[in-house]
């Protein structure tokens, strides 16, 4: 027993020593973007180590006096010594002509920092002037707006619940203020917004099309306090940031609508209100033993209400009644996250969140009689929403100079209100006050519990694999599932310097969002699996290629294929938003399939930047119960071509942007006949699902910004055009008999046009 | 001021909105086509509908087609159907037992020919009981207690419909009854009710089993019927017969809806009708009177 201990000492001793052979530390360029696939090679020896993704390195067994060679074919090759158990930040200076394009992350993933880098993105031109962050995101590959003027997205084929949208980490279940007009997150508040289009690491999971993280800003170039206010025809915002370069950071964005406060106070409670905010906070410190602390949270409300007031002749006295509307919804985001260096091959972030969305329809009638002395009221409140508390324990460990593993174990604890309708009926005579609650009157749990694990195994000096597993049990009621997904990736870096990816995932499905008529809309109802109700699956096939193109271009082209399980569709949208009814016998399940090839060619130097991609795709589903056979999905586009451009320049007092959009017009069902069914009743022939497309899509959006400095501030004026030439892209199209005689079927087209768009800014 | 301000952006916003009305080649170049609606029963005469489609863009209604060649091909032969005046349909009086397949062809020169076959269901052979005062009503009373069972056939999907009617003694007729469905197989979400009372549904919580189907009246309903009291019709069905009600229903329910855009209020009407539209269904019943 004696020498089992002593082995087990002697073990921890060796694990000790080993550990005090390293050092770490992060590959950066001048603005210090960090610089992947390093090679970082002790002076001598054939030790080797690459920078990850993030730039960042460990190199194991390195001796106390040696030099270090850091090589990069795109900067110049430096040398150094570097200390034992430190984290050194080394600059490369870039070769003059060299692409420093990222090629490192997986295949599909996108961003506007690494991959896709200085574009400009603030002169892009935006809806209604709001610069929105899902408008950059509508404008790449393989990402469609859905219906036209929204500011949904959909991805590869993917349904929007596929989507799994993290801000600063955490979950937002609606993201939309103005019914989908707008997304909640403003272009200034985020630092950073990147894109997993269905290959994704074994740290996220959930969702079975694409992972889309946000992220505010964490540090900065200086220290220093700055910030911008903003107003455009919908909304003035604020934006300030007090950052200490490498320590902390503190950061607010809000946005309000400002219309609403020119109106009358009194008609604001009697006749219409709307108004809408956004809020984020963020806040942030390295401590002295080198851990962070992040902490975070985002707050935004949509109000509308409308009012008209009546006569009730019913009573006799003509009593005059006032009947309201009022939809509202939240989310109420908020997350603490902190980062632990457990040693110096072990990091770990330990977080905690609380993602709470809510969403109330409420009906509201008075009555005004003056022989009383309160007014009769009644009053039905829909509520509906989603409380998601999650802990998340992500650790990753250098093992070697081969392998680095990342593993981790989440929980997400959903709670779910499916719809309770709140009734009263108050101050009526000779009738008792009534408050009663019908449909589902308590937040329902659902459980997900994952652990992962995965490799980035440096298999040779051209190939890396990405090996991972995530495994999910999930328990909701009666039901339990344990599910297992494969996390499979490989990079080969060809001998020009190009790069061949490959990966295939799986993702299980849990939560999914019925679509009640409106994509995006607020009264959309988030519902678990159920034993009923089976999770979506969906598995991902994608190969890419991306290559440099001279000091200036990049290209990439990726292919992908993907097949959808279990996907939901309503088939009666009032049966199904009816609280009071199961929701599961108004909706029927199938499945969907899409494929298609993007190409996308990037410019990130000089005054124009910008990226020209064409995706070409196809995704059906099929959904027995509707339909017989596979039909196309109802935001399948076979060809888009996209093309950003701005022209930036700090010295110039103009700056434009530029976004133009050519490609397949969208899918809408129309009834191509009618004929008399077994009862005798005229019925409507629909030869299948989505069977119109509409002529194609075509627009073309301007920005133009006249830059100008008053006292001592920054000052820009920017105009926008959507859709300025005039195409007719339909908003939606619509069949109506032409009178009740039911005879005759005409077909309206609804379609937006040279929108204009206006916003003020001032920098300080 | 600030009313000029509301108004100048509510009509910029709005002047950015537009309608057309439209006429899609899709439906300009709609080609009709015939339409059979008929649901034989077995060991009885058989009769179809058989109208003209129509493009939905144009103003006319769907009409009678009355000189088509309407055959039957069944495995003693074929048999020629005709045109009935007075009923508006085409008949025989070739009856078809369970069990019997029959391929139905039709040609007209205007028309692309259309075909369709299908297969009566084998006879379940129903019985019925009648439990006087045997089981609560919907108020909570007494009232009578109507039991059915029958076998369903293992190994397939099997599908039914059912009808209940009472004796009205002063009418002397038979009257559908909505009867409560408390049996699972007839709740909601698993059955369909039709304009007739009767409910379709399928053995998918009791395949291959013997089935009892249980049904309370309302108290007191035939009370004073000196013979007969009610009538079960019992009757196994095609699936398409099933599927083809079931797209009714969701075409029905979808007219309630507002919403347009997607498909979610557009239902494509089953059919088993080649080349054509509407259903040859086929049912084999079980009367059952209860005294």
């Amino acid at each position: 027993m004696r020498y089992l201990y002593l082995f087990v000492f002697l073990a921890i001793l060796s694990c000790i020593a080993n550990a005090q052979h390293i050092t770490r530390g992060k590959v950066v360029d001048q603005e210090e973007h960090p610089i992947s696939n390093v090679k970082i090679n002790e002076q001598g020896t054939g030790n080797i180590a690459y920078t990850n993704d993030k730039g960042e390195f460990t190199l194991n067994l390195f001796g106390s006096d040696s030099r270090v060679i850091f090589t990069h074919d795109s900067y110049d090759t430096f040398n150094r010594s570097l200390p034992f158990d430190e984290y050194t930040l080394v600059f490369l200076n870039p070769d003059p002509d060299a692409n420093d394009y990222h090629l490192g992350y997986l295949v599909g993933f996108l961003d506007f920092k690494h991959k896709n880098k200085n574009k400009n993105l603030h002169n892009m031109p935006y809806f209604l002037g709001e610069s929105d962050i899902n408008r950059q995101l509508q404008m790449l590959p393989g990402i469609e707006q859905g219906n036209e003027g929204y500011s949904n997205l959909f991805v590869r084929g993917g349904e929007v619940d596929q989507n799994l949208l993290l801000y600063n980490g955490s979950p937002v279940y609606n993201s939309n203020h103005l019914f989908g007009l707008s997304s909640t997150f403003h272009h200034r508040s985020i630092e950073n917004t990147s894109i997993y289009r269905g290959i994704a690491p074994a740290k996220y999971g959930g969702r079975g099309s694409s992972i889309i993280s946000l992220e505010s800003k964490k540090n900065g170039d200086y220290s220093g306090l700055e910030g911008e206010f903003e107003i455009t025809p919908l909304n003035a915002g604020i934006y300030i940031e007090s950052i200490k370069k490498d320590i902390s950071y503190f950061t607010v964005a809000a946005r309000r609508s400002w219309i609403d406060l020119l109106i009358p106070v009194e008609s604001k409670q009697n006749e219409f209100n709307a108004n809408i905010y956004d809020l984020q906070v963020n806040f942030g410190k390295k401590l002295k033993n080198k851990d962070a602390m992040d902490f975070s949270i985002l707050s935004t409300r949509d109000l509308y209400f409308i009012a008209f007031r009546n006569t009730d002749t019913t009573s006799g006295n003509n009593s005059p009644v006032t009947y309201g509307f009022t939809q509202k919804w939240s989310n109420l985001v908020t997350s603490f996250k902190y980062t632990q260096n457990i040693s110096t091959s072990t990091t770990a972030e330990h977080s905690i969140h609380y993602s709470g969305y809510k969403s109330t329809t409420e009906l509201k009638q008075e009555t005004f009689n003056i022989q009383l002395t309160s007014i009769p009221t009644t009053k039905r409140l829909l509520t509906r929403g989603v409380r998601d508390i999650g802990l998340q324990s992500n650790w990753q460990h250098h093992l070697n100079n081969k392998h680095s593993l990342s593993f981790g174990l989440q929980t997400q604890s959903r709670l779910l209100l499916i719809g309770r309708y709140d009734y009263t009926a108050v101050n009526y005579p000779d009738l008792e006050d009534i408050n009663t609650v019908e449909g589902n009157p308590k937040y329902e749990l659902a459980q997900e519990v994952t652990l992962y694990g995965e490799d980035k195994f440096r298999f040779s000096d051209e190939i890396i694999f990405d090996l991972g597993l995530r495994s999910t049990y999930y328990h909701y009621n009666d039901f339990n599932k344990v599910v297992v997904e494969p996390r499979l990736h490989a990079t080969i870096f060809l001998e020009n310097k190009d790069v061949l990816k490959a990966g295939y995932n799986r993702h299980n499905q849990f939560i999914n969002q019925l679509n009640l008529g409106q994509t995006g809309g607020p009264s959309n109802l988030w519902v678990p699996a159920t034993s009923q109700i089976a999770p979506q699956i969906v598995n991902t096939l994608e190969a890419g290629y991306e290559r440099k193109l001279g000091s200036i271009y990049s290209a990439s082209m990726n292919i992908y294929l993907k097949t959808m399980e279990n996907l939901l569709q309503v088939t009666n949208l009032n049966d199904a938003g009816d609280p009071e009814l199961d929701w599961q016998t108004s909706v029927v399940q199938g499945e969907g399939r899409s494929f298609g090839a993007e190409l996308f060619l990037q410019k990130s130097k000089g005054t124009f930047t910008g990226w020209i991609s064409y995706a070409y795709s196809k995704s059906t589903r099929n959904f027995a119960e509707l339909y017989d056979e596979d039909f196309l999905f109802t935001y399948d586009r076979p060809h888009m071509l996209k093309v950003y451009a701005n022209y930036t320049k700090e010295t110039s007092p103009w700056n434009f942007g530029v976004n133009y959009i050519i490609g397949s017009g969208q899918l809408f069902t129309l009834p191509i006949g009618k004929f008399r069914d077994i009862n005798g009743n005229i019925q409507l022939e629909y030869n299948t699902l989505n069977n119109y497309r509409s002529p194609f899509y075509h627009r073309i959006d301007f920005s133009l910004a006249k830059i100008k400095d008053a006292y001592g501030m920054g000052q820009e004026f920017r105009f926008y055009l959507y859709n300025a030439l005039g195409y007719r892209n339909p908003l939606y199209v619509s069949a109506d008999f032409t009178d009740n005689t039911y005879q005759e079927l005409q077909v309206h087209r609804n379609y937006l046009a040279f929108v204009p768009g206006i916003s003020y800014v001032v920098k300080f | 001021m600030k009313k000029y301000i509301i108004l100048s952006l509510v009509i910029g916003s709005l002047s950015a909105c537009f309608v057309d009305t439209i006429q899609p080649d899709e439906l300009i170049g709609y080609q009709k086509k015939m339409v059979v609606n008929g649901v034989f029963t077995a060991g009885e005469g058989l009769a179809i509908e058989l109208t003209t489609s129509e493009a939905s863009i144009d103003s006319t209604f769907p009409r009678l087609i009355k000189d088509a060649n309407v055959t039957l091909i069944t495995t003693s032969g074929n048999v020629s159907m005709s045109y009935n005046v007075l009923s508006e349909n085409y008949i025989t009086g070739t009856a078809l037992m369970s069990g019997e397949s029959v391929a139905l062809k039709i040609e007209h020169p205007s028309f692309p020919n259309v075909n369709s076959v299908v297969r009566f269901p084998v006879n379940i052979n129903a019985y019925g009981v009648l439990i006087e005062n045997g089981g609560i009503d919907t108020s909570g009373k007494k009232g009578d207690l109507l039991q059915v069972t029958f076998n369903d056939e293992a190994g397939k999907d099997n599908f039914y419909k059912i009808n209940v009617y009472y004796m009205n003694t002063t009418l002397n007729q038979w009257i559908p009854i909505n009867f409560d469905k408390r049996d699972p197989s007839l709740a909601e979400y698993n059955s369909y009710l039709l304009n007739d009372a009767g409910v379709l549904f399928s053995d998918e919580l009791f395949n291959g089993n013997s089935k009892t189907i249980s049904i309370v009246t309302t108290s007191g309903l035939v009370s004073s019927n000196p013979g007969d009291k009610y009538l079960i019709e019992l009757s196994s069905i095609t699936k398409d017969y099933f599927s083809y009600y079931r797209s009714l229903q969701r075409a029905q329910d979808a007219k309630e809806i507002s919403f347009q855009g997607g498909y979610n209020n557009a239902v494509v009407i089953h059919s088993n009708i080649v080349n054509g539209l509407g259903i040859l269904g086929a049912t084999t019943q079980n009367n059952i009177v209860l005294k």
